[in-house]
């Protein structure tokens, strides 16, 4: 299979005490968002990357698509190196990649018609003329179920499932081959959900495209994704094919998640139990060797271990 | 799906809306377009010009049906003055909040956009420019420059831009985070299409404020300028030049004083109740967040 | 917090510096000296002579480093419209009227104000509320020269019972301090009509009512101190900016205090005098500013206790 998007290495620390006001602290400290991840992103999947809130994972959204600077680390597009490129080489890979984002409100330009948001791209790359730039919104707003009447309405005329379409739309006007979801299903209703979830499927399949869906619900990534990364305080603890991850999880703090995802059947209703960040540390999964797959080099950067085909998990070697 | 036909209503419509219920920003909108007019159609509406002196010999007489606020210490229709010092102080208040807003506009988007030193930088600025009392650092200023009607302006908008940065930065500010902005980045937009094609056009509102509301501002500060002798020179009629000569000629002619003090609070209180009208109405700038 | 205060306290003397320099250019810019040739002719010798007693012949920025080193000692110079006294002395005695005035003005204004917010907060809609929104709108749209021209007409030209100038006896004061009153109270009225009719509307509140407390109570234990924060501290550069007297007012009812001196050191150009008066001002508006800060700081909780935490 081949890899369209890599992350590899990526790390990114915010300094918290910068500044001219802090001249003259002794402080200097750093605040890890983003620790050594390594994602790839195979073509024409779904990847899920699911974590609490503050677990780094929107940033790495972010930093794929260049919005925010690795301090470390490398992003590779299709076998291109684009960390280091600077904006005007970016600009051509900029039609590969796409993201949407989580609050459909101010994704928006609030004066801006709908027809004006999606041919945005169009304006940006200085493609098409006026009026293929008219048909082409026509289209993609037709493709993410807004019909005609839309055309000309404003954003705040709309409904939160409806602006999330809208961005959906600006982001595939240019036919990128991947898009990046951060949390857009997130702030929005169930039924609602369930619709923006059912049109990006479509459009994947229609499209061909690879997403990269970032999420905090994990059953919203078992309906729609193949394989799911478990990010933990900038960490990936675990990952693999989703359902191995949701039957067979190992680590503790996606085990927690499992646990906590409510039941519908009342027979399985239960009190459940909550584990402390302090107990997740501790029970970082310990192997023996003999459990584990083979490719396991005592490299001190690699903190995965595979334990099965398409089953990593952060561990202790013993 | 539904197939409802209803009118595109952009969110400037609804600031309209609002603007129109706000009752004495209405009454002071129309006194003010009263003014306007009055002070562009001067010559038609006044009988003779301004430094005219033709009436000396019914000097600092009393309004009467002939001259309707009387004659000034000089022999001039005292109306004539006070129409055409309607024109000196609007246009010097139009004029000098434009500068206002050609100094303070880029600045301020240029601060909220970078942020860093050259915030810092404009921050800096700013604040030397808000202690020093203005009113006296103004009177510096003019007697340096002997005052006249240029200079006027440009010293008002000296003192009028930094409301006008402010607003615009905080606009920036908050905008700059905003989803929409990062999307166009995602797209491959370079920072100035970004500056001009998004934050710059939905600066508009704090712009259209600060420029309402730089202009009782500037002609406060004229007025004042004129008043001690410093701003606008005779025989260039400014009300708060006239209200100077009218001091010394109240206890027995006080239409020589009152008709410019009238004329100045009802200019200055209709501009700055106009201009609060137009920033609440243009303030919760878009309703409908559903 | 420490670290706080000195970054003030720094950006106060470089702006003390900035301003100075500026200042002291822009003064020395004003074509003509002290002895303009027309209102005082004097040979040239007699020029050269006085020149050099004041120190104007040397080079500007030999001037600017003596005239500052002597600030440091409090010693402004000594006034050429006055030379019979230094700087400091003809200040403090202008500064009497101006003080005088103004404070009593915001002294007046300030509770007048505030009361008349926290009625019209609290019989909304009334009569009371729309008499006080008005009064402060005027207040506040009103120059202060227009409206210290009206008060004259009204009571000393047309109605004849006070005088309009002076600054003898108590009774020429009245017209004055009303036209200081006018914005402090105008602004206290705003001000705390809407911030208290926004805590009567938050939930607390409610809940209070609903303990069974009484409105006296509610209003003055809880509902005031909510208030009063930012009341304090937009106090403190109110009185100073009034107190140090408005050009216009001392203009208008000829009061011989700050304002007044600095007109006349302008058309004098007194540059002693000018300098001294501009400095003073800045640098209380300054501290003004700071104190405002700092005392915010220190009495909103949110503020102090965060800034523990980072401790």
């Amino acid at each position: 299979m081949k890899t369209v998007l890599e992350l590899n290495k990526i790390t990114k620390h915010f300094d918290i005490n910068k500044g001219i006001k802090n001249i003259f602290s002794n402080k200097n400290e750093k605040f890890i968002a983003v620790d050594n991840v390594n994602l790839k992103l195979q073509e024409k999947k779904v990847l899920g990357l699911v974590g609490e809130s503050g677990s780094g994972k929107s940033t790495c959204g972010l930093i794929a698509m260049r919005l925010l600077k690795p301090s470390y680390g490398n992003i590779i597009l299709e076998n291109n190196d684009i960390t280091s490129l600077k904006n005007h080489e970016l600009k051509s890979y900029r039609k590969k990649m796409q993201i949407i984002f989580q609050d459909s409100y101010s994704s928006l330009n609030p004066m801006m018609t709908l027809a004006q948001i999606v041919i945005e791209p169009f304006i940006i790359h200085n493609v098409h003329n006026f009026n293929e730039r008219q048909e082409l919104a026509k289209e993609l707003l037709n493709k993410v179920g807004l019909n005609k009447t839309y055309h000309n309405r404003y954003p705040h005329e709309l409904s939160g499932g409806e602006r999330q379409r809208v961005s959906i739309a600006r982001a595939l006007a240019l036919k990128p081959k991947i898009l990046i979801a951060d949390e857009p299903t997130s702030a929005l209703d169930v039924c609602v959900k369930a619709q923006v979830i059912n049109l990006l499927h479509d459009l994947q399949e229609e499209m061909g495209l690879s997403i990269l869906f970032i999420s905090h619900e994990l059953n919203v990534l078992r309906s729609l994704a193949d394989s799911i990364s478990v990010m933990y305080r900038g960490r990936i603890v675990e990952e693999g094919g989703t359902e191995i991850i949701f039957n067979n999880a190992k680590h503790p703090y996606t085990k927690s998640l499992l646990e906590a995802i409510p039941s519908l059947n009342p027979h399985n209703r239960k009190r459940r139990e909550f584990i402390s960040s302090d107990e997740i540390e501790m029970n970082i999964p310990k192997f023996s060797i003999n459990d584990v797959k083979v490719n396991n080099k005592s490299d001190k950067e690699q903190q995965l271990i595979q334990i099965n085909e398409n089953h990593y998990v952060e561990g202790v070697l013993s | 799906m539904n197939q409802n036909v209803y009118k595109i209503r952009s969110p400037l419509y609804y600031a309209f809306l609002r603007f129109l219920s706000n009752r004495a920003a209405l009454i002071s909108g129309i006194i003010l377009a009263i003014i306007i007019l009055m002070s562009i159609l001067a010559p038609l509406i006044t009988q003779t010009g301004y430094e005219e002196q033709k009436f000396l010999t019914n000097n600092l007489a009393f309004p009467s049906l002939d001259h309707w606020f009387g004659i000034d210490d000089l022999g001039r229709d005292f109306y004539t003055r006070i129409v055409y010092g309607a024109r000196v102080s609007l246009s010097i208040g139009f004029v000098a909040a434009a500068f206002s807003v050609v100094i303070g506009l880029p600045l301020g988007a240029l601060a909220g956009y970078y942020g860093g030193s050259v915030d810092w930088f404009v921050m800096r600025i700013i604040e030397l420019f808000s202690v020093i009392p203005p009113l006296m650092a103004a009177l510096l200023l003019a007697a340096l420059v002997r005052g006249g009607f240029l200079s006027i302006i440009f010293i008002a908008a000296l003192f009028g831009w930094v409301q006008v940065c402010l607003l615009v930065r905080a606009q920036v500010l908050s905008f700059k985070e905003k989803e929409f902005i990062r999307s166009s980045f995602a797209l491959g937009a370079s920072p100035m299409y970004v500056i001009f094609k998004h934050l710059i056009p939905n600066s508009i509102s704090p712009v259209i404020v600060g420029f309402v509301q730089a202009i009782p501002l500037a002609m406060m500060l004229e007025a004042g300028l004129s008043f001690l002798g410093a701003g606008i020179q005779p025989p260039l009629p400014s009300w708060g030049q006239m209200i100077n000569i009218g001091i010394n000629f109240m206890f027995f002619y006080w239409h020589l004083a009152l008709f410019p003090t009238l004329a100045l609070a009802i200019t200055v209180m209709a501009t700055t109740l106009f201009g609060d009208g137009l920033r609440d109405a243009l303030d919760p700038t878009i309703n409908d967040k559903n | 917090m420490i670290f706080y205060i000195f970054r003030r306290l720094l950006s106060v003397i470089f702006t003390f510096i900035a301003v100075s320099i500026i200042v002291f250019i822009m003064m020395h810019s004003i074509p003509g000296g002290p002895f303009d040739p027309v209102d005082m002719p004097l040979s040239k010798a007699a020029k050269d002579l006085i020149m050099k007693q004041y120190g104007l012949d040397q080079q500007l920025h030999i001037q600017y480093f003596k005239y500052m080193w002597g600030v440091l000692h409090f010693d402004f110079g000594i006034p050429y419209q006055s030379p019979g006294e230094t700087v400091l002395e003809l200040l403090g005695r202008a500064w009497v009227p101006s003080l005088v005035l103004g404070g009593l003005g915001v002294l007046i204004g300030a509770p007048i104000g505030i009361l008349l917010g926290m009625v019209a907060a609290l019989r909304r809609n009334s009569f009371v509320d729309y008499f006080a929104s008005a009064i402060s709108t005027l207040g506040l749209t009103i120059p202060v020269f227009v409206f210290s021209m009206l008060l004259i007409l009204l009571f000393s030209v047309w109605l004849n019972w006070l005088p309009a100038s002076g600054w003898g006896e108590p009774r020429k004061w009245i017209l004055p301090i009303i036209a200081y009153a006018a914005i402090p109270m105008a602004t206290y009225a705003r001000y705390t009509r809407s911030s208290m009719l926004d805590i009567l509307n938050k939930p607390f509140v409610m809940v209070l009512r609903a303990k069974g407390l009484s409105e006296k109570t509610i209003i003055f234990r809880h509902v005031l101190r909510n208030s009063a924060i930012p009341m304090v501290t937009v106090f403190l550069p109110m009185f100073i900016g009034t107190a140090t007297g408005s050009i216009f007012v001392e203009a208008m009812f000829r009061v011989p205090g700050l304002g007044a001196y600095f007109v006349s050191s302008i058309h004098t150009k007194d540059y002693p005098l000018e300098m001294a008066l501009l400095l003073m001002i800045t640098v209380m508006f300054c501290f003004a500013y700071f104190l405002a800060d700092l005392a915010y700081a220190i009495l909103n909780p949110r503020i102090r206790l965060n800034s523990k935490r980072e401790e």
